[in-house]
């Protein structure tokens, strides 16, 4: 069973925009064939953001769904903060940091975001990043959306 | 990896009907679940899992993002990031 960890983007897209790639995805996590794996740090991400477009009780409603995503695992602090110093080379851009470290931390083999920069970083070669779009054709092996940026 | 107090079991008083237990250990019995625990966690947190989409749906209006928006959208979780990283993460990096 491949363990995809999800960028907040997927989520803060997903939820909005019914037409499109991130949607697909979280419709699409069974946790037998695909699980989920994302850290408490995403979910803060995506909680700030939330409340601050939508408000309090849907941001809440929006936590609660993804914390009962089938078979999810959520990479806590402990397990993030011992790792930052092996991959701090490799991440230009200091604030994806933890969530690198969280990938190897769940033993993820994808990398699910819209964050173009991440990918562009030294860490791709140890990182299998991959865009909804391409999730969706390629491992879902689903019609996928033409959207901006795939997401 | 949820935290301890998370992944904590709590013991909670629940009655069911004959005919749901007999529902429930024949789907045991076909190797779906483990034991009624494991049953009715999977139930409840798939019960959560949809009630919960349901009601972001009615909440939130679908919108149309161009490319701008989606960039602007971008550049504003980067901030939320960039936030988290020094309050949480940098101090940890020596």
């Amino acid at each position: 069973m491949p363990k995809i960890f999800i960028d907040s983007n997927i989520f803060l897209f997903g939820y909005r925009i019914n037409e499109s790639n991130s949607f697909i995805i979280l419709e699409n996590i069974d946790g037998e064939l695909i699980q989920p794996v994302v850290s408490n740090s995403i979910i803060k991400e995506v909680r700030i953001r939330a409340k601050r477009l939508e408000g309090k009780d849907t941001a809440s409603l929006i936590i609660l769904n993804i914390l009962t995503l089938p078979n999810i695992i959520v990479i806590q602090d402990h397990d993030i903060i011992p790792l930052l110093a092996e991959y701090d080379d490799l991440v230009f851009d200091k604030s994806d940091l933890p969530h690198i470290c969280a990938y190897f931390a769940g033993d993820c083999e994808y990398f699910v975001t819209n964050n173009r920069k991440l990918t562009q970083q030294r860490i791709k070669e140890k990182v299998l990043f991959i865009n909804p779009k391409e999730f969706v054709d390629n491992i879902l092996k689903l019609q996928s959306y033409d959207t901006p940026k795939g997401i | 990896m949820y935290n301890r107090d998370m992944m904590e079991a709590v013991a909670i008083p629940a009655k069911f009907t004959r005919k749901d237990i007999d529902l429930m250990d024949q789907f045991i019995k076909e190797g779906y679940f483990s034991t009624r625990s494991d049953l009715v966690r999977t139930s409840v947190r798939h019960y959560l899992h949809e009630l919960s989409l349901r009601e972001i749906r009615k909440n939130i209006k679908p919108k149309a993002f161009s490319k701008k928006d989606i960039e602007e959208e971008l550049k504003e979780i980067k901030k939320i990031r960039q936030d988290l990283w020094k309050k949480k993460y940098a101090k940890n990096l020596h």
